[in-house]
Formats: structure tokens, sequence, C-alpha cells
């Protein structure tokens, strides 16, 4: 499929960075989340690098985050500075996220020293660390070396799978690895007793509500025995992204909440053992996952509230008007050959 | 799944569709028949995305992908790639003019499903570039499938585009917003103070209209859409769409963008599918009727193809008449009285400066459209009409010329005009039917025409004759045709006679010379206006599309042709299709035939 990459590389052809500040992370705050059962108080922080490695060479077709990246070396000491402007801002919690647009296990975007300067550091003080990798970054060796100092720690990787469904991967989303080598990556996370976070996307390009959903529960189920914690993604429309291409043009939907609260009802139901939270960025506006205007911070905070507590009681109550358009999607978009995408 | 198409208007067909061994009529609305939606069952035709056996005619959608229209070519060429052509029923096409060749290449689907429909027809020019180049390259014996937006508003516009089937998906789509549709519109129910409909749906409702349910509104819209669409199939039968097409555009700014582009854009493709007579009159009403290909089709015949007879050195330009043919109108017989008496009337040329023909020769009056064609007359020329006529008077008086003009003309189509006649006397005073003006243009034919030697009635009534068939064929044929010739019968009844033997005859009703077969031999040596049979193929009633060899592409529908077998001509009858398609086609008859060897 050098076609879809060739045209997710064309739409990044130009872009300039958010940013050319390389001694300022993206951002970083305190958020809720769940530790041993129990909410409590993360710390996020997002570092700017170099950029992700697929991202430069062409990149996924919904991935905006490259936006944020510097797409020019960023160097240790910038990467340091980075952390030290974050850590002024941490608060002593015991769950630290790690972002980076892009793989924190890549040599080419955070150096070993760097990495393991950062993760001694927070191992002083958390007990569980987060960070996000594609597969092919994850070795034995890394792993290891990263347990040596996590001793007893939780450390957690997330990978972005997006879809169990090669052809959605490669069709739809020029994602560059296989489910396979997914499952390859999460054998070594096993050996080395390190979390899985699988990122599952809702609403890739291309395919209708319907499909998506179903490729969705799908996914969940191809996977709930290999991962720790299912993080949902809708897809939200970021720029310079095919996405953002299609959307502009009235070819693309986000999704709406009635499915994103159907999947993850569906998926807590097939995986129970399994952790199901979904984080919808840009929810309730045109580009992120919406509904009606009217019923969308209803369907967001109930999300939010399962994400934590698990229940899926707290979708019990939700209901509006805008259902029977929802419904009639499901129902009638594949009838419609692409007109149908926005009802 | 078999398809054969049996009446044409433009680019719109009523076709004959043969599906699960029944008989559907196109254009046809698929209706929607799925979990959630079930279909009237006063409906011909079906479509549904999942696997239930029907009763009714039934298009079953399964897995398809298609990547949306404006994704790069090199993709959709990779979707096509995979999307095996091994279905002889219906094929998803993008809504993408660049990849048009590489999806029907080895395609033997009969109808081609037209992927972002909504998408493309939003922007006018792409949707009708895109439209005309598919049906332009899938022939005339396939279906075009415009789904998800048809509705009353755009049925006539996309008939007339060659989309052969809509679906129900905007009577869905609308009734979920609350609105009712109508051919002029969707209305919604929230705004309305009454029920403006007595559908078996709204006759039913005694609520007020805001209080309509979703299925009322649903069920009225379904309605809406047969309503509609039956009068779009009339229309075709009574080939006057066109007409139905300017009166629906106008209430929708994007309907008259396409209609104005293809105009503007396609005349070709329209002219070749539309037919050269009609049983119909033009009612001009709008802007675009002036646009309406029969009638620049005249106007280049005019300029093209016809010449002033011989004979005639005085050019008379008269106003139009309501009545059509004019000169059976009372102002155009006050006019030819006075001509008549003036002692020499074969020596002037009557041409009428009329809107929107511009031009038309008295030897033409009979042909579509001049024949009948009907105006709102105010006395108050638009800049459009004045400039269309200026052009074709100055085209006109350069190809013709004449010693001298008479203009019988209102000083409100005198006043744009008067610059371009040179060596011209007006004769009309007030206006043109006064008994001051009359008496004017009496007196000045009478001092005018005797001005030069005396013409034989028989010798212009061959070149008016002629003149009329070099619009129809040509004046290659046309001198062929008349060559020795003399004409008798009343007018309009004129045939064409060499020594005692009838070569031809002018049909009234169908404004154009009909052959015997001896006109016909006469015609075959011009290689003009035929159509060729394969020699093995033995002529019995009609020629069939499947027995036709070779057509010449001149040819349009209703037009006077002739059949050669084997280098011989053998027949002589009238075109059911343009010549394009008589070769193309496999199915259908091609030459209605008058005569036979």
């Amino acid at each position: 499929m050098n076609e879809i990459a060739q045209f997710c590389r064309n739409l990044k052809k130009d872009f300039t960075p958010k940013s050319k500040d390389a001694k300022k992370p993206v951002s970083c705050w305190s958020e809720k989340d769940v530790l041993d059962d129990k909410i409590i108080d993360a710390f996020v922080i997002i570092f700017r690098t170099k950029g992700c490695s697929w991202a430069l060479n062409s990149g996924c077709s919904m991935c905006g985050y490259f936006n944020d990246s510097m797409w020019e070396n960023v160097s240790d000491s910038d990467l340091l500075a980075q952390f030290d402007t974050a850590m002024n801002n941490y608060s002593g919690q015991n769950f630290i996220k790690i972002f980076t647009s892009g793989s924190f296990l890549d040599d080419k975007e955070i150096k070993p020293i760097v990495r393991k300067k950062i993760l001694g550091k927070l191992v002083e003080t958390a007990d569980k660390v987060s960070v996000e990798s594609r597969p092919e970054f994850i070795t034995d060796e890394k792993l290891s070396e990263i347990k040596d100092y996590f001793k007893s720690k939780t450390f957690e990787i997330g990978i972005g799978l997006e879809s169990a469904s090669n052809f959605v991967r490669e069709h739809c989303l020029n994602k560059g690895f296989t489910f396979e080598e997914y499952k390859k990556a999460t054998k070594i996370l096993k050996k080395q007793d390190v979390k899985l976070k699988t990122y599952v996307l809702i609403k890739p390009p291309f395919l209708t509500e319907k499909e998506s959903i179903e490729d969705a529960i799908n996914t969940v189920d191809k996977i709930k025995t290999i991962t720790d914690t299912v993080s949902f993604n809708p897809t939200n429309v970021q720029r310079n992204t095919l996405v953002n291409y299609l959307w502009n043009r009235k070819q693309y939907r986000p999704a709406w909440l009635f499915s994103v609260v159907k999947i993850l009802k569906e998926s807590k139901k097939t995986a129970g053992s399994v952790r199901i939270k979904c984080d919808i960025a840009g929810g309730g506006s045109i580009r992120g996952a919406h509904n009606c205007k009217l019923c969308d911070r209803r369907f967001l905070d109930a999300v939010y509230e399962f994400s934590l507590s698990q229940n899926i009681n707290v979708f019990k109550e939700l209901d509006c008007n805008c259902k029977e358009k929802w419904l009639d999607q499901l129902d009638i978009e594949d009838l419609g050959f692409g007109s149908l995408v926005n009802m | 799944m078999q398809f054969s198409v049996k009446e044409r208007d433009g680019p719109a067909r009523i076709g004959e569709l043969i599906v699960d061994r029944k008989r559907i009529v196109t254009p046809n609305i698929l209706f929607v028949d799925t979990d959630r939606f079930k279909t009237p069952n006063y409906t011909d035709i079906l479509i549904i995305n999942n696997k239930r056996q029907k009763e009714k005619p039934t298009l079953q959608i399964s897995n398809y992908f298609v990547y949306p229209k404006d994704i790069p070519k090199e993709l959709h060429l990779l979707s096509i790639r995979d999307y095996k052509k091994d279905n002889e029923k219906y094929y998803v096409i993008p809504g993408n003019k660049n990849v048009i060749d590489d999806a029907l290449k080895d395609n033997p689907a009969s109808i081609f499903i037209v992927a972002n429909a909504l998408q493309l027809f939003q922007q006018p020019r792409k949707f009708t570039d895109f439209i005309l180049e598919l049906r332009a390259k899938i022939g005339y014996e396939k279906l075009i499938y415009f789904p998800s937006i048809g509705n009353p508003a755009n049925f006539a516009l996309l008939a007339y585009s060659g989309v052969d089937l809509f679906d129900s998906v905007s009577a869905i789509l609308a009734a979920r917003e609350n609105t009712l549709l109508f051919s002029n519109g969707g209305y919604n129910t929230n705004e309305l103070h009454e029920l403006p409909c007595s559908c078996p749906s709204c006759s039913k409702s005694k609520d007020k209209p805001c209080n309509m349910s979703f299925q009322n509104i649903l069920n009225h819209n379904y309605f809406a859409i047969l309503d509609e669409l039956k009068q779009v199939r009339n229309a075709i039968y009574q080939g006057n769409l066109r007409s139905l097409v300017e009166t629906r555009v106008k209430t929708n700014p994007n309907l008259t963008a396409v209609f104005r582009y293809l105009d503007a854009n396609h005349y070709d493709f329209l002219e070749k599918r539309t037919p050269i007579t009609s049983k119909s009159k033009v009612i001009a009403t709008t802007k675009e009727s002036m646009f309406r290909p029969e009638i620049r089709r005249f106007q280049k015949r005019v300029i093209n193809r016809f010449r002033k007879p011989e004979s005639a050195k005085i050019l008379l330009l008269l106003p139009c008449s309501a009545k059509k043919p004019y000169s059976f109108s009372k102002s155009h017989r006050l006019y030819r009285e006075k001509l008549n008496n003036s002692g020499n009337p074969f020596i002037a040329h009557e041409v009428i400066v009329t809107s929107p023909m511009g031009l038309v020769p008295r030897e033409l009056e009979l042909i579509y459209p001049a024949s009948s064609y009907d105006i709102p007359v105010i006395g108050v020329w638009d800049e459009d009409e004045k400039k269309m006529i200026r052009d074709l008077l100055v085209k006109y008086l350069d190809i013709n010329k004449y010693e001298l003009i008479i203009a019988h003309l209102p000083a409100n189509i005198m006043q744009f005009i008067e610059d371009i006649l040179e060596n011209s006397y007006n004769t009309c005073i007030d206006n043109p039917t006064s008994k001051k003006s009359l008496d004017k243009l009496s007196s000045t034919l009478k001092k005018k025409v005797n001005l030069f030697d005396k013409i034989k009635s028989q010798k212009r009534l061959r070149e008016d004759l002629q003149g009329f068939a070099s619009y129809q064929f040509g004046r290659k044929t046309a001198e062929k045709l008349l060559k020795d010739c003399i004409i008798k019968g009343k007018y309009p009844y004129q045939k064409i006679m060499h020594n005692n033997t009838q070569l031809g005859m002018i049909i009234k009703e169908r404004g154009l010379v009909s052959l015997t077969i001896n006109g016909a031999e006469r015609v075959a040596k011009s290689k003009e206006y035929w159509v060729e049979i394969y020699d093995d193929f033995t002529l019995k009633g009609s020629v069939f599309a499947p027995g036709v060899k070779d057509a010449d592409k001149m040819i349009r529908v209703g037009d006077e042709v002739i059949v050669i077998k084997n280098n011989k001509l053998c027949a002589v009858g009238v075109a059911q299709m343009n010549g394009d398609e008589i070769k193309k086609s496999l199915h259908g008859e091609a030459v209605k035939v008058r005569h036979r060897i």
C-alpha cells in the first residue's frame, strides 16, 4: 500500500510545526485515572521530540500528533530541559503518563541515556509509569534494562493497534505494522512483566458507522486475552491528515457518541476482566465524536465516569431524540455509497 | 438483467429493465427496504443490504469497498483492481471522473452506482462533467443509478442528465428533519400553517402540520417522489422533459447551476440526444429556454446549412406571430396578401425575426421548433435576446446576399438591428398590422419588387423546398434530391415530383420531408443519413440495432434515414435512435421503416 503512504506523506508537505521552542514540552497536566482499583490523580507529560518515526516516513491516516513535533533533532539537553519544566508542575502524583507524539522507546526520538534519566527520576516517586511505543521498538534488551530499575513498580506500554483487522490497518490507516507484529511485541511485554495498554480506534476513515462499531468490538474480542487495558480513541479530525482531507470534503464524520457507548458496553460484556477506557479528544465538537449539540455533554460525562468506574450502568439513562438519526445511519448508510457519511 | 431503451428525450430515456424476470420501467425509484424502513406496497423495485428473500424485484447490495471520490487516483486504482468485476448486475463506481476508464474496463455490470453522489452533486461542474463522461463511456444500454439525493425537485434534472435510477433515501432523510417534499422543494412541517397536500397520508392527518408523525411525513414523501417520477416519465414520453426541467430548477440555485453549466459546456452531448422533431411545444419562459439544444441547433443550421433561395433579391423581415406556423396566423396572412399583390412576390424572401429562434426563413416555418414554440411577449426585448438576434443577423447577411431589405418590424426590434441593415426600407409605422403600416408595406413592395425581373412561382417553390431539404439533409443532398424536380400540392403538404414520380413530401405534423423509395435513391448517392445493415440481415419490418453494421453520426432521433445493405439502398424510414446509438446498441428498434425494396 505505497499509495496510501504516499498520500499521507504528501498531506504533510506544506505544514510547519506548531512550535519551534524545543525547550518547552507540548504540555503537562494532572488528571484522574485509576491505580490499584482506586481513582487517583495522574500526572501527564507530553514531550516535544523530533517526531514519530512512522509519521516522518508517511504516517497514519488519522494521526495529527506530528503537528506537535519538531521535525528536526531535539538535543538531549533540550529534552531534559522540557522534563525539568514539566516537573516544576509535578506535585507527587503516584501515576505518571508520558507521551511523545511518537514512541518513547524509539532511540531516535529519545536516546537511551535520556530515557534512563527520565524514568529513573520518575520511578523515585511514582508507583506506575506509562509510556507509548510502536511495536518495532519493543525489545527484550530495552525492557529488561528498564525493569532493572523499576523493580516492583509498574511499567506500562501503550501500543496503538487501532484495529485487529489487517485490512483496516493497511487500507484505511496506513498503520505500518501487522496484527502479528503487535502480538509479537506483546509477548515480550508479558515476558518482562510490563503492562500493556492497547489503543483501539473508533471510526477509521473509509468505514461506515456500523462497520466501525463492528471493527472495534471485533478488535476487543481478538485482544481481550492479550491486553491489560483497552483504551478506545474515537478519531478526532486533526490537521494535515487524510481524515482532515476527507472531513473538509464532507467525506468523513467522526463517530457518534451513541456508537462509542455501544462499543464500551459491548466490550465490557465480552472482556470483563480487561480495563476498558475511552478518552474522547475533541468530544462534542464537529471535529470529534459527537451526537447532537443537546446531548453531547451528558454522553461525554458518562464515558468519562465509565472509564474510571468501569460500571456500565452509567449509560442506562442516556437517550436523546437524535438517536433515531444514528439508528438510521446504522441501518442505511451502506446504501448511500458514501453519500450518507453525515446524516 | 436485461435493459432496452424505449423512448428518448435528450439524455433522458424510458427504458425497460428485466429484474428477477419482472419488467421495470425506468426511470424508477429503488425503495430502501431494511430493518427500520419497510417499503410501501406500491413500489416497483427494492434495494436491500442483507440477504432477505423478496417477492418484488430487488437489487441486493453486498460488501463493496470504494474509496471516497476525492482520494488520489492511485488509491482508487488499487480498490478498482481489488474490486472484482464479476457482478453482472451492478458496480459501485467512484464519483471521480479520472477513474472512469479504469473502472469500466472489462466491466460486465448493467447498473452503475455512483459513489459519493451527494458530495458530487454539490459541485455542479464536477457533477455534470462526471455524469456526462460516464454516460458517454458506458453507452446507451447501461443504467446509471445516482443514489441518495434524488427528490421531487431534482428528478427531472437528474433524468435529463441521463440518470435512470433513483432511490427513496431523500424521502427518509427529509422526514427525519420533519420536511415534506414537493416538486418545488421541501417544507418543514413546523413552518406550515396548513398541509398543502391531499395525498393519502396528508388527507388522513387531522392534526396541525407540526404534529405530523415521522411515519406520516415519510409516507407523504414516498407519494411525493412517486408523483414526480411519473411526471418525469410522462414528460419523456411526450418529448418535453426539457420544459419540466426548466421549471423545476427554478426553486434551487444549485439545480440551476448544474443546468446552466450543462447548457453552457455540453451542447454537443445534449444536441446529439435531442430528437429532431417533437409532439410537444417549446414553452420558452425562462432564461434557459434560449439555450435549448433544439433551438441552438435550429440557429446553427440556418447559418450553416440553409441558403436563401437563389432567385430572391429582396429580404423581407417580418415579426413573428403568436400562432404557429406563422403563415396560419392572421397577421402573416395580411403580410402575404400584400406581398402576393405586389406583382412580383417571388423576388422577396420572408424571414421572421423572433425570440428565442432568432431568424426563421419562411420556408423553414414548419420545422420543429419554429413550428411550435411560445414565448411571453411584452414588447420589450432583453439584452440576451438582442445580442442573439444581432449575432445571427450579422452572420446570416454575411452569407446570404440580397439587393435590398424591407423591414416590416416594430420599432422595438428595429432599434437594435437597424444599424446592421444596409440598403433597407422600414415599412412599419406603428404596429405591423395597422392599416398605415400595411399600406406602406404594400406600396413599398410594389415599388421595389418590380425593379427586378419577374420570378416564376415554380422556380421559387423548388428553391424554397431545396432550402427546406438543405436544413434537413444538408446542401449537398438537398441539391441531389431537388434536381430537375417540380413542386406540387397545396402548402404545407408539398410534394417533390420528378416527371410523374414522387420523391418525397413535407408532412406538416412532422415538419420534415418524408421520402419515397425513389427519393431515397437520390439521397443514397450522397452518403448522408444512412444506416448500413449486415449483408445477411433480412429486412422484414423495422431495422433492429443488432442488424446494423454502421450508421451516420449525424442522425438524430426522428430523422429521415435511408437503409443500405451491400452498398444498395433497401429501405427508407425514421430513425428511432441517434446514429451513435444505432451503431453501438445491441437491442431495440433503430429505424421504423416506411418503404422497403
